[in-house]
């Protein structure tokens, strides 16, 4: 996810027009479409043209994807808030535009973002639960109606969603450590 | 081309569509009430009141948005409350949605500057008087773009409906490619479009009304 | 009958001693200027009076209402005292005029004909008259304050209070400001100017208070204290300032 949001956001401010292009269409079209379709599509539409995956790995291609996308959009707004000096200074010291990007801009864009980018993972986490989707579709066959997988009980459904506010919180605890750590290098 | 796509992509926009969208109003209705309701209140300052909106979305917002619906949906009948499936979805996404309107509205709240409530209250202005008069109507411009981008978030996550068998997009291409599994790339590519249709243009014009409001 | 007494005033904020038995008497047609370094209490002292800070210790009455007195309503103190503030603080999303005309509707329940009307006469009053339709962005600082002035004076307030009303405006629009309040002192308005104006404060006040560190260091005759500053702190002060 991260990296599929650090290279897209190269690409999406690189001066060359057709990496900004693909970049640009990449970001907008998979964060403004649903990502259980992007699922779908990786499990059951891409066997059509001959790629077959496991659910698995087809759903986690999928959110890579889908919160990439996401991550794409907010390093970008991570890079434009890096102080237009910073760029001016880096290029004043003749560093190539890989170098800047990757030693100057990158790092500093990066702490910007941490916050959303922090958000971005915990979506990516509570995502996770829509592989079950296709886990699910796997065992019982498409043939059959989806919900007649019917695992009914209230308890069940409170114990998952507690599990998964732990894991959260757990999470957001941990990024908010490391953001109040970071805090100390100033803003 | 596969001839049963033009028949099943005319079912798919014609039954599916608009159930996709009369969920996603639906919800997005309970999200800007519910968030609009409880980010006021949580302008109160009211530590009992504050500690209950901030379970409630800390809950909302945490666990996974496909849990909440199935708990709606299987779950709550055996607690003796019974939705069927298009009511279930709406109440889910609406309770999600109204937990992160929550959000967006005690941002756009608190991001107007002291100062506006203090001049009102100065010239004799009651709390709710400074909170209709003043501040929301300031607060409410700031609250557009990010409940645009709600809604598409809303939009998005209507699919999960289709997992407890609401006949939305997903769940009448579901239903289509039963007899021919080959129709799943096609239909699945035309809902992908259709999604994008609705969401970017929100999108777009969300991010420009941001940047227009800084 | 004195129209604000403040007497044996305490206030923390957290552990932040700001206000230290403040003990200070303002007479109707009286303009009291007080002046001092920054973070000495001085606005805490205005917002004491109007109940926007609540004390801690001590009495204020504002025209014979105790601000202490769970019975005293907010609105009735508020209804007396007007108050200008340092950054104006006019509402961004209504016209200069219905700054103006927001209060007198909604808190004195007048026809929205007769607190236009009113309104008018006070735009006019600071030289604002044909801004009336202008949103606060449209204005100079200067204008904005102007309207903010008209804003408190159309609750028709027994008492106002200045809050560096002058301070965040550039030095040369400063005059059109401090013209308006030369204006309501001629017309023996109670007023209470918090200052870094020390001209005006010589000039038009009728009673100076110097403030540092929480407490009134000196108060008395405007003149007889720019020119025999009697407390070494007031001295250091005023070499410092004028």
């Amino acid at each position: 996810m991260l990296l599929v949001g650090i290279v897209g956001a190269a690409m999406r401010t690189s001066k060359s027009a057709p990496a900004r292009g693909f970049a640009t269409a990449f970001a907008e079209f998979f964060r403004n479409t649903p990502p259980l379709v992007h699922i779908f599509f990786a499990y059951f539409a891409l066997p059509v043209v001959g790629i077959k995956l496991p659910a698995f790995v087809a759903g986690t291609l999928a959110l890579v994807f889908y919160q990439g996308a996401i991550a794409i959009e907010i390093l970008r707004a991570g890079i434009e808030a890096v102080p237009k000096g910073q760029f001016e200074a880096a290029s004043a010291l003749g560093l190539s535009g890989f170098e800047q990007f990757r030693s100057i801009v990158m790092p500093q864009a990066f702490r910007i973002s941490l916050p959303a980018l922090g958000n971005n993972l915990i979506s990516l986490l509570k995502n996770t639960s829509l592989i079950s989707a296709i886990g699910a579709i796997e065992i019982t066959g498409v043939a059959n109606d989806i919900i007649a997988i019917r695992l009914t009980s209230a308890e069940l459904y409170l114990t998952i969603g507690g599990f998964y506010l732990v894991l959260v919180f757990i999470l957001s605890g941990i990024l908010r450590s490391t953001e109040a750590r970071l805090a100390r290098y100033g803003t | 081309m596969n001839p049963a796509y033009f028949p099943a992509l005319r079912d798919v926009l014609v039954h599916g569509l608009p159930v996709t969208i009369e969920v996603s109003f639906a919800s997005m209705l309970i999200a800007v009430a519910g968030g609009l309701v409880l980010g006021v209140v949580r302008a109160l300052r009211n530590p009992a009141l504050d500690a209950i909106v901030i379970a409630y979305v800390e809950v909302l917002r945490g666990i996974p948005l496909l849990v909440l619906m199935f708990f709606v949906f299987f779950g709550l009948p055996q607690l003796g409350l019974h939705f069927p499936e298009i009511p279930s979805a709406i109440i889910a996404l609406g309770l999600w949605g109204a937990a992160n309107g929550t959000e967006i509205v005690r941002g756009a709240i608190f991001s107007i500057a002291s100062g506006q409530s203090e001049a009102g209250a100065a010239l004799g202005l009651g709390w709710l008087q400074v909170m209709t008069t003043i501040v929301l109507p300031q607060a409410l411009r700031r609250m557009i773009p990010p409940f645009m981008s709600l809604f598409v978030s809303i939009v998005e996550s209507s699919s999960l409906a289709a997992l407890i068998g609401v006949r939305d997009l997903l769940e009448i291409v579901r239903i289509k490619v039963e007899n021919d599994a080959t129709l799943w790339l096609p239909l699945l590519i035309s809902i992908l479009f259709i999604y994008f249709l609705i969401n970017y243009p929100i999108s777009i014009a969300s991010q420009r009304l941001e940047k227009r409001l800084t | 009958m004195t129209m604000v007494a403040m007497s044996h005033v305490r206030k923390a904020f957290g552990s932040n001693e700001v206000l230290k038995d403040i003990s200070l008497a303002v007479d109707p047609g009286e303009v009291c200027c007080i002046i001092g370094p920054s973070g000495s209490g001085k606005s805490t002292v205005l917002r004491c009076i109007n109940r926007l800070v609540s004390i801690d210790g001590g009495e204020v009455i504002v025209d014979g209402l105790s601000v202490t007195d769970p019975k005293v309503k907010d609105v009735d103190l508020r209804r007396r005292v007007g108050m200008v503030f340092q950054q104006f603080n006019l509402f961004p999303h209504m016209t200069a005029l219905q700054n103006v005309t927001l209060a007198p509707r909604k808190v004195r329940g007048l026809a929205g004909a007769r607190a236009e009307e009113t309104a008018m006469r006070l735009l006019a009053k600071v030289g604002l008259k044909e801004k009336a339709q202008q949103y606060p962005a449209q204005l100079s600082g200067g204008q904005q304050q102007r309207v903010a002035i008209a804003r408190a004076l159309a609750m028709e307030p027994k008492v106002m209070l200045f809050d560096e009303a002058t301070s965040a405006l550039d030095p040369e629009i400063t005059g059109e400001v401090l013209g308006v309040m030369r204006d309501l002192a001629a017309e023996h308005t109670t007023m209470i100017v918090v200052t870094h104006e020390m001209g005006f404060a010589r000039e038009v006040g009728t009673q100076l208070v110097f403030m540092d560190g929480g407490v009134i260091v000196e108060e008395g005759a405007p003149r007889a204290i720019f020119e025999n500053p009697q407390a070494e702190r007031t001295k250091a002060f005023l070499s410092k300032v004028l």
